[in-house]
């Protein structure tokens, strides 16, 4: 198996693991610090992490290690969502066919996808 | 070193998936930065523009595109592509006029303004000929005119129902490629990987459903491949090429291109390529920057 092959095998759409090195924690932390460290900054202190936020990275890290379920905000039929879920990204009811955006991972929220527009493209 | 990146997007693609993983795998910090919400400041940057060291516009539409890069460009960051190449790779005309420019082989062109006018190009050129809208991709609204009837109804429909950027006739000579074309994906002119997109239609994007098989680039098609990209300003761009039997010709450059389809394809691993040049660019950029503060 080539490079190319083996990285794009590591688990992408299995729905059972984010890709390896993915660093899902650090990113919602660093996240959530940026609202805190300004809120923080205002108060003329400074802390960087709290045992809320890695609880937090922990709960997000865990629930994306496994595929979500939730219902399509067109016909109401359950939705498999895959591990690595993205925000911005679009999936497709498997039932209607509505196209949904990723608005939010944590727990996942899906609005229908804004029609396509005759200026996108590469 | 460990590098802020910051994604202009707006939908997040497979191909933009791609690129996060492999940022985030490296250890990068990545800013997804959703063009719709932001309310860009003509004094300073967002909050969100804070620390990046480069910035990837991956905007699928156009117009957010051109101004989005424009606002990264006066806020100092650097952003791939440069406004410069998203201005003139946007728009078909300014692409086919820089490629002539630059003497990069390209299909003949004429553009028009009013019905009447657009059907004298068009029967300069003869049947078949193409007539292409001048923003848009994927190979949508594009027609292939086979007589002068359906050339008529085809303006005319063009003229009454179109939006007024459809009042800029694109009128191309048709080439007669051998059922596929080519496109390679290039940083600043070296090419990451080809492939062909082969249909039995006369559009053969990848977006339609062309088969797509791996393509070697011979000498000359190397060498049309970093003169394109020169020509548009280089960039992280795909260079569509189609053959003329002796030689290429190229039709298109495209500046915030897709290459899920290439990635698939070819035995490469794209968008690890992609991020090695990225990391090569923001690296060149920030010594810019410190020699810059040292003189
Ligand atoms: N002058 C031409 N003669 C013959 N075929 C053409 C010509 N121009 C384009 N084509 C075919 O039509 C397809 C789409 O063309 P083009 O790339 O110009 O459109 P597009 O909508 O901008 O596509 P994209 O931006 O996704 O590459 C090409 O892949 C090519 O096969
Ligand atoms: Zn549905």
């Amino acid at each position: 198996m080539n490079r190319a092959e083996n990285r794009r095998g590591c688990g992408r759409d299995d729905g059972r693991r984010p890709p390896p090195g993915t660093n899902y924690l650090f990113d919602d932390i660093r996240k959530r610090n940026r609202g805190l460290k300004l809120f923080n900054t205002v108060r003329g202190c400074f802390r960087t992490l709290n045992f809320t936020n890695i609880f937090e990275g922990f709960k997000g890290y865990h629930r994306r290690g496994w595929s979500t379920m939730t219902q399509c905000v067109e016909c109401g039929a359950d939705l498999t969502l895959h591990a690595d879920l993205e925000v911005g990204e679009i999936v497709d009811c498997t039932t209607c066919g509505a196209e949904l955006e990723v608005i939010d991972v944590e727990p996942p929220v899906l609005e229908k996808a804004p029609e396509l527009e005759e200026d996108w493209g590469e | 070193m460990t590098l802020q990146v910051g994604i202009l997007y707006s939908r997040i693609r497979r191909d933009e998936k791609l690129l996060l993983n492999e940022l985030r795998e490296r250890g990068h910090e990545v800013e997804k930065i959703d063009v719709r919400k932001q309310a860009f400041d003509i004094q300073e940057a967002g909050e969100a523009f804070d620390d990046l060291d480069l910035v990837i516009d991956r905007c699928l539409a156009t117009s957010r595109s051109l101004y989005a890069t424009r606002f990264c460009e006066a806020y100092g960051i650097p952003v791939v592509n440069s406004n410069e190449t998203a201005e003139v790779c946007a728009d078909k005309v300014k692409n086919s006029l820089a490629l002539e420019a630059a003497g990069v082989p390209t299909p003949a062109t004429k553009v028009a303004f009013t019905k009447e006018s657009a059907l004298e190009a068009i029967e300069s050129f003869g049947y078949p000929c193409v007539l292409k809208p001048v923003v848009g991709s994927w190979g949508r609204l594009m027609a292939k005119i086979d007589s002068k009837s359906a050339a008529e109804a085809i303006l005319e429909h063009k003229a009454t129902l179109g939006h007024y950027e459809h009042k800029v006739f694109y009128v191309q000579e048709f080439v007669d490629k051998p059922g596929r074309d080519m496109r390679v994906l290039a940083v600043d002119g070296e090419p990451i990987a080809a492939m062909a997109r082969s249909s039995e239609h006369w559009l053969t994007n990848a977006a339609k459903g062309a088969k797509t098989e791996p393509f070697e680039l011979d000498d000359e098609a190397l060498e049309l491949v970093e003169k394109a990209s020169d020509a548009v300003g280089g960039g992280l761009l795909g260079v569509d090429l189609m053959e003329t039997g002796d030689s290429y010709t190229v039709h298109e450059v495209n500046h915030t291109v897709e290459f899920k389809a290439l990635n698939d394809a070819v035995d490469i691993d794209v968008p690890g390529a992609v991020v090695d040049w990225l990391e090569e660019k923001a690296q060149s950029e920030a010594d810019t920057r410190s020699m810059e503060v040292r003189a």
